[in-house]
């Protein structure tokens, strides 16, 4: 490789290739081989262009070719690459000198394979070439069509997805067999009719929404862009934008594709985006065009160029590719390219090429719907649903059976029975009609009366149900109490179907920063070579540190509290020793990082602001904290930093960055200084810096540090280790080399760039480490106190180390001064499993204790000793591999507090799956990071927090809110409501029409077991979809057992979703057992009223009519707690309907029951016989009603009792509930 | 606070009513107050209610053929005359109802129920609307039944004529079918046709002369019973019938109810604003109201002794 070139080359971000040779990766292979064998074996297996040039045995191609795939595979799956890229790479060693000599003869066959391994896994877009870029793939066009139908699909589409609820199948089938004329029990119209008027509404609301869709898309693909064509830039509407087209974007345009940029105004080419509508952060990020093709651009000629890159994927923040202009490669990352749906913001134009287009955009590809769970109630109701299934069974095995008796009992006489008539003589010879033998009749009896009890599965229930969460998630959303004023955000339901598991959670499980905390980062303090520069007088410069430009004042646009000591140090400058160390960690803070700096005007025209965006909370705080002790950072591009030294201008060139990524949890910058050393600059977390510092050189200083770092986190500070290196000349070009090959690798790239990484960042000399603080979220300490009180466990799982996690421990009141605190910090599976072992022994010590205090104190013991677990993530490494998992949940079961620190995003997934797998219990995860999304995917609910670390979490999430605190409300109020109203309405649907098919099934004892229905085929059908349904969806969506304020309170209430008061088996075997009796009371009093008189079958129908529905109606009415008008509306509005719809049917004169009503009304014993049944129907309920709220009341009884005669009982009340909350921990 | 914002909160005024002692107790005295008048009531006005229900199947089948009534009722030659008499037991004002009673037919039975056509029964112009009528449907020679189905078949051709002292007492036909089905289920323009044409005669036969609107037996056959013991309205005698008249009645037993057991009753009956005589819902109310007094009393001491 070029050895002769210029220290200060362009960065590598826009590598200068032009003294590269055209296919540069296997040049002089050799020499860099000879100095660093292990770097180019990893770059050779990483480069699967290779794997196909060669003179080798085709077995040898061939195995390797499996390689590549593997390695491409394994890359995907970023978190083992690293490893298996090492692993290949000394696999591959043997048969690299084959292919190293026949390179030059292959280049040609070289050349070809790379398009042949192109096909396989990337994409080729020719640039300005739309025609060459489509004509052997058809990219998507960039028409978007979110809308799910057109009008020719709709009908059949609609139907098909309708039908994939299991509930409208049943529907589907039960009136596909009521069309069979042997079984025709309803009408045809009848029959059809529920299921068709459900499927309606449904196909009309998806039509709605779909026409919406459709027109928001043909907006959208009618904008204009500006398009190059044959002469210069032309409009052309979005929709016409092909893969491959050159098109330009000017200053707050939205982008109409994802595009590859090739130039911007900047001359740097860098361009500014906002992603606020792809990811919510509002923040500029930086996108960069690579320095060849902007000077391309900037030749007026047409520009060709072959981008090659991988298959559409989701993954918003990846992007590989290269493109290949004038023969020379250049790589493509994720700072290429911009996205659709971004603004361009300070940037005054952008030319870039399509290279994804329509559907295939990341933006679209994200389009994807919520998450989607099951709620643990709706799995316990399919169990009963499951119950009602052979309920059913058996009650149309009794009536066939009893059927087949009667048949066989009477068999002489069928023919002639008048009401049978088995045979009909009206042609000629007798024959039998409608009777296919006795053992198809019975089938068909069962089959019937299949028909005619099919509401004994509730199917409507399903309906309601969605019906129900829609509205209890609109009153989430609206709830006052979970906006986030700060934020203007409200609360988020993005599953709509567990909402009531809210109401009985168990487990918390809460990341740290950004979610107990607020993620605004500011400065505190520093350590620098060993020197503690805390406890000198800080202040708050009056207007801070600012800087002279062009006559007008730049300054910060935050403000830090600066040492004043340190910053007099600063100031010194480089002479001693210690301003030098000084000077290099400000430099060092200034710029290691990637935050832009932006100028605001002001409305002083003489003042700008500089602002500083990016990614990173932290990095902002040190460049402000720099900028204020003198180092400002002014400007950045791609290739060089301004940094304002004390008044004195200074320009370094950014040779190279590696990026922050998890595995190594630290950055680095290689900068070319303007006394033309090479020095790498990294800051990362104390744990990974410690390992690559230099230990011989200073430990007393390093050991000066370290005990700074402990004060610093004991504060609860987020520390921070800084160090550097000078490189020498050979060092630089070695890395440069590898660096570059890797940048343009297509795959495994980043697993490549981590090791290259990894390789410089050694043998550093630390230079200081910094404490950044960040602050609680207001209300987080309440907030935990409240839901440990709710018996609501929460585990604390966060990234800081354990004196930070510690600290933050104690300021939230997670950890109080009473605890015991047991700490598990092993570095061995053997020491792991001990200290656990010894942990159990000590926390069951402790337990024991409390009880035995607590038994001696009485009831009112509340003197446990409560138990605070701390381990950190290299114990959880040994704990998660198998074998202690046991232990470590016996152990954690029994603290009240559980603090993870140091753990890596899958370790606190694994940590989830750790309880769930071994309790019933449900598990919420809370958090607002990337690293908290395989959590929240996890636990049962998932939380995300719409904070400062941008939107995956909430991408992630069932829920999102923007404060911690909102916890609370949340669990306590809405999941509590949530999971009563929707425990109540599973068991009322249940009763409410296994009340009716009872009535039908008593009366089908009295007709021959012929499956006769006294009441009405039409009120059958809308007795579930009209009759009764609306009262128990307006109660499940507005009753509230007990008022916000007093569920806030006392926390405790929360209790009953834990002990699952609402839902059981117990409670629906009782709905059962009452509504056997309640369905009895409605058949049987007309029965016996009735008997041998004169009354016809519709008329003492319709009284049974009225009666079921009267009567549930009013069964709803005693459970009803907060009666609003609403409430009444619904409930007895529905009784109202219900008579005029049995009136409407009955003024048909072409149905059966024509005027019954009328008739049968005017008798007293209609009247009497509906009192007696509401009477004594309800009665027994009401006594065990009455009985066991006197005798044994629940904590939410007494509570509202409590509420209602104001507090004078609260007392009382508040110690049986500490009982019951006691309880089950003594067990 | 505006309703709106009343309505996100969830903070709508609302009542909460909770079951404090006072209402458990005051509920239950309340229902048994109310109720047990009423049951009284009820039971008072069915025992005002003078009802006689004589069965005749068995007794007016001569004895020679006790052991094969089937084949005396299917036979052409036996005479189906039938006289009988009894006392009435009270003063019965008029309208005295005549009903006949059936025990175990089963007029609910799918087959039966179904087998009608209302259509046709409704206007001439479906006359051959019968595709619902198996196995009466159409004569052998494909025409159209009218009324047709089993129902119409089937119906019930047992006539009475009452007599006090020689003296017919007249049966009047007035208003004993619903004016509902009359003018809107039965047309005024339908006559029967081939009606018990068949092989199989199963009961009554029409005069083809009249509309099927004015055949009032026929219309109340057609309303059928709810439940397998029924009575339906034969006709009313309007005049009162004295304590201890003789009544006599020429029964014509033309009904086969014998093939599968049935019974067959006349029943003379005043009415009452309960209907006819029946204990049950007084008995129920009166059961009902009682415990409801007992269970406020036993409230009232659960309350008293074992205070919370």
């Amino acid at each position: 490789m070029a050895s002769n070139r210029p220290l200060l080359i362009p960065s590598p971000r826009t590598p200068a290739v032009e003294d590269l040779p055209t296919i540069p990766i296997f040049a002089d292979l050799a020499k860099p081989n000879s100095e660093n064998p292990k770097l180019v074996m990893r770059m050779d297996s990483n480069n699967p262009l290779g794997n196909h040039t060669n003179t080798e045995p085709t077995l040898n191609s061939s195995s390797r070719r499996s390689i590549s795939s593997v390695q491409s595979r394994a890359s995907r799956g970023n978190s083992v690459s690293g490893k298996s890229v090492s692993g290949v790479s000394f696999d591959l060693s043997g048969s690299r000198p084959v292919r190293h000599g026949s390179r030059g003869a292959e280049s040609d066959g070289f050349s070809m394979s790379q398009r042949e391994l192109s096909d396989e896994d990337a994409r080729l877009i020719y640039i300005n070439d739309p025609e060459k870029s489509n004509e052997r793939y058809e990219f998507a066009g960039n028409t978007v069509r979110t809308g799910k139908y057109s009008i020719l699909t709709f009908l059949p589409r609609n139907l098909f997805e309708q039908f994939h609820r299991i509930a409208y199948i049943y529907f589907l089938v039960i009136a596909i067999l009521n069309q069979l004329p042997q079984l025709a029990v309803f009408g045809r119209t009848a029959s059809v009719l529920p299921l068709a008027i459900v499927l309606l509404v449904t196909a009309i609301k998806d039509a709605y929404e779909d026409w919406r869709r459709h027109r928001s898309d043909q907006i959208e693909n009618n904008r204009m862009a500006r398009v190059l064509g044959d002469d210069g830039f032309q409009e052309k509407k979005w929709k016409n934008i092909r893969v491959g087209e050159i098109i330009k974007i000017s200053a707050n345009d939205t982008l109409p594709c994802d595009i590859v940029l090739l130039s911007t105004s900047d001359p740097t080419g860098v361009a500014y985006v906002q992603t606020i509508n792809l990811d919510g952060e509002s923040n500029l990020k930086t996108r960069y065009a690579r320095q060849e093709t902007i000077s391309r651009m900037s030749q007026k000629e047409r520009m060709s160029g072959l981008i090659k890159c991988e298959k559409p994927s989701r993954n918003i923040y990846g992007f590989q590719g290269n493109m290949e202009v004038d023969g020379k490669r250049l790589s493509l990352g994720p700072s290429n390219i911009v996205l659709r749906g971004c603004e361009l913001k300070n940037t005054t134009w952008a030319i870039g090429v399509a290279v994804y287009c329509g559907r295939e955009t990341k933006a679209m590809l994200n389009n994807s719907g919520a998450p989607s769970k099951r709620s643990r109630l709706e799995t316990h109701m399919n169990r009963e649903t499951l119950f009602l299934s052979a309920f059913l069974i058996s009650l149309c095995t009794i009536v066939s059976v009893l059927a087949a008796v009667w048949l066989r009992r009477h068999r002489d006489e069928l023919d002639y029975l008048p009401y049978y008539r088995r045979k009909s003589y009206a042609k000629g010879k007798p024959e039998n009609y409608n009777y296919y033998g006795w053992g198809w009749e019975i089938v068909f009896t069962f089959l019937m009366s299949v028909i005619v009890f099919q509401i004994m599965i509730p199917i409507s229930l399903y309906i309601s149900m969605e019906l129900v969460r829609v509205g209890q998630a609109y009153f989430m959303i609206q709830d006052n109490k979970l906006y986030d004023e700060a934020s203007n955000s409200r609360f988020q339901c993005r599953a709509l179907n567990i909402n009531e598991d809210l109401g009985q959670i168990k487990y918390v499980f809460s990341d740290k920063t950004g979610t107990l905390t607020e993620n605004k980062m500011e400065f505190q303090c520093a350590s620098i070579w060993g020197v503690d520069y805390r406890g000198g007088t800080t202040c708050m410069q009056g207007d801070g540190y600012s800087v002279q430009v062009d006559g007008q004042v730049w300054r910060p646009k935050m403000k830090v509290k600066v040492d004043l000591e340190l910053e007099r140090l600063s100031k010194s400058g480089k002479q001693t020793e210690e301003g030098k160390h000084i000077h290099d960690f400000f430099l060092a803070l200034a710029a290691c990082n990637t935050i832009v700096p932006i100028v605001v005007d002001t409305s002083d025209p003489a003042v700008r602001l500089i602002d500083y965006q990016g990614e990173s909370p932290d990095e902002q705080a040190l460049v402000y904290a720099a900028a204020a002790y003198g180092f400002m950072l002014m400007e950045r591009t791609s290739g060089h930093i301004v940094i304002d030294v004390h008044g004195e201008r200074q320009r370094f060139d950014v040779l190279g960055l590696h990026e922050f990524d998890s595995d190594r949890k630290r950055m680095s910058v290689i900068l070319g200084c303007p006394d033309n050393t090479v020095k790498v600059f990294v800051k990362g977390a104390d744990t990974s810096m410690f390992s690559i510092i230099d230990k011989f050189s200073n430990m007393n200083i390093i050991r000066a540090t370290e005990s700074h770092l402990h004060n610093f986190s004991s504060l609860g500070l987020r520390t921070l280790v800084v160090g550097m290196r000078d490189l020498n000349g050979s060092e630089f070009e070695q890395w440069k080399f590898a660096f570059e090959t890797a940048s343009t690798a297509l795959i495994g790239r980043a697993a490549l760039l981590r090791k290259i990484a990894s390789n410089i960042e050694n043998n550093l000399s630390i230079l200081g480490a910094s404490g950044i603080e960040d602050k609680l979220q207001q209300g987080v300490p309440e907030a935990i106190e409240s839901l440990r009180m709710a018996g609501i466990k929460v585990w604390v799982l966060t990234g800081d180390k354990q004196e930070t996690a510690i600290s933050i421990g104690y300021s939230s009141k997670l950890l109080t001064s009473n605890m015991t605190r047991i700490i598990i910090n092993n570095n061995s599976k053997e020491s792991c499993k001990k200290s656990l072992e010894d942990a159990i022994v000590t926390s069951k010590t402790l337990m024991t204790q409390s009880g035995i205090s607590q038994n001696t104190e009485g009831i009112s013991g509340t003197a446990e000793t409560p138990v605070a677990l701390i381990i950190d993530g290299t114990s959880l490494v040994y704990v998660l591999d198998g074998e202690l998992e046991e232990q470590l949940f016996q152990l954690a079961s029994g603290c009240s507090v559980v603090l993870c620190c140091r753990v890596a995003p899958l370790q606190k997934a694994g940590i989830v799956a750790l309880i769930k797998k071994r309790t019933d219990d449900m598990t919420l995860a809370i958090g607002d990071g990337a690293n908290d999304v395989s959590m929240i995917q996890m636990a049962d609910v998932g939380i995300g927090i719409s904070g400062q670390e941008g939107r995956q979490a909430v991408m992630a999430s069932d829920f999102a809110m923007g404060q911690f605190r909102f916890l609370v409300p949340l669990l306590l109020v809405h999941g509590h409501w949530n999971y009563q109203r929707m425990g109540y309405m599973i068991l009322y649907n249940f009763y409410r029409n296994a009340v009716f098919v009872l009535v039908l099934f008593w009366y089908v004892l009295y007709t021959c077991f012929s499956v006769t229905t006294a009441i009405n085929e039409w009120s059958s059908v809308l007795y579930s979809v009209i009759y009764s349904s609306v009262p128990t969806i307006v109660v499940a969506i507005l009753d509230k057992d007990l008022s916000s304020r007093t569920l806030l309170k006392h926390p405790q209430l929360y209790g009953s979703g834990h002990r699952q008061e609402c839902y059981n088996s117990k409670l629906f075997w009782l709905t059962m057992l009452d509504t056997v009796w309640q369905s009895g009371v409605i058949f049987f009093v007309p029965l016996f009223a009735y008997w041998s008189s004169v009354v016809d079958g519709s008329s003492i129908g319709d009284l049974w009519t009225l009666a079921v529905v009267i009567l549930v109606n009013i069964h709803l009415a005693m459970d009803v707690i907060r009666w609003t008008w609403i409430v009444h509306a619904a409930i007895w509005g529905s009784i109202v309907a219900t008579c005029i719809c049995v009136i409407i049917i009955d003024a048909i004169p072409s149905l059966r029951g024509y005027w019954a009503i009328f008739h049968i009304a005017k008798t007293g014993s209609f009247w009497l016989c509906l009192l007696g049944i509401l009477v004594a129907a309800v009665l027994p309920r009401f006594v065990v009603k009455v009985l066991y709220q006197y005798f044994t009341p629940c904590d939410v009884q007494i509570a509202r009792e409590a509420e209602k005669f104001g507090y004078s009982r609260e007392l009382e009340g508040m110690q049986i509930e500490m009982n019951t909350i006691l309880e089950p921990r003594q067990r | 606070m505006t309703f709106h914002s009343r309505f996100t909160q969830q903070e709508l005024p609302a009542c909460k009513p909770i079951l404090t002692p006072g209402w458990v107790i005051s509920s239950f005295i309340f229902v048994g107050i109310i109720f047990i008048p009423i049951g009284l009531a009820s039971l008072f006005a069915s025992e005002r209610v003078v009802e006689i229900v004589h069965r005749y199947d068995t007794d007016c089948v001569p004895a020679s053929y006790r052991n094969d009534m089937l084949a005396y009722i299917q036979s052409n030659e036996t005479n189906k005359t039938c006289t009988r008499t009894f006392l009435v037991p009270k003063q019965m004002k008029s309208p005295v109802y005549i009903y006949y009673q059936l025990d175990n037919f089963y007029q609910n039975h799918r087959r039966y129920v179904k087998s009608r056509s209302d259509k046709q029964l409704r206007s001439r112009a479906s006359e051959n609307d019968t595709s619902s009528c198996d196995p009466e449907d159409v004569t052998s020679n494909k025409s159209a039944i009218v009324p047709c189905g089993l129902i119409a078949w089937s119906l019930f051709n047992d006539t009475y004529g009452f007599s006090v002292n020689n003296t017919l007492l007249g049966v009047s036909k007035k208003n004993i079918a619903w004016k509902s089905d009359q003018q809107h289920k039965f047309g005024s323009d339908v006559y029967p046709k081939n009606f018990q044409s068949g092989g199989l005669i199963g009961g009554a036969k029409l005069n083809s002369s009249i509309p099927l609107s004015q055949q009032v037996d026929l219309i109340v056959w057609m309303r059928t019973a709810a439940l397998p013991t029924f009575r339906k309205l034969y006709g009313k005698i309007e005049v009162d019938l004295e304590a201890n008249t003789e009544l006599t009645v020429v029964i014509e037993n033309n009904y086969n109810t014998y093939s599968f057991g049935g019974k067959k009753k006349l029943v003379l009956s005043t009415t009452s604003w309960i209907g006819g005589k029946n204990d049950f819902l007084g008995i129920a109310y009166i059961t009902l109201g009682g415990l409801s007094l007992f269970l406020a009393i036993s409230f009232l001491l659960i309350y008293i002794i074992k205070p919370r």
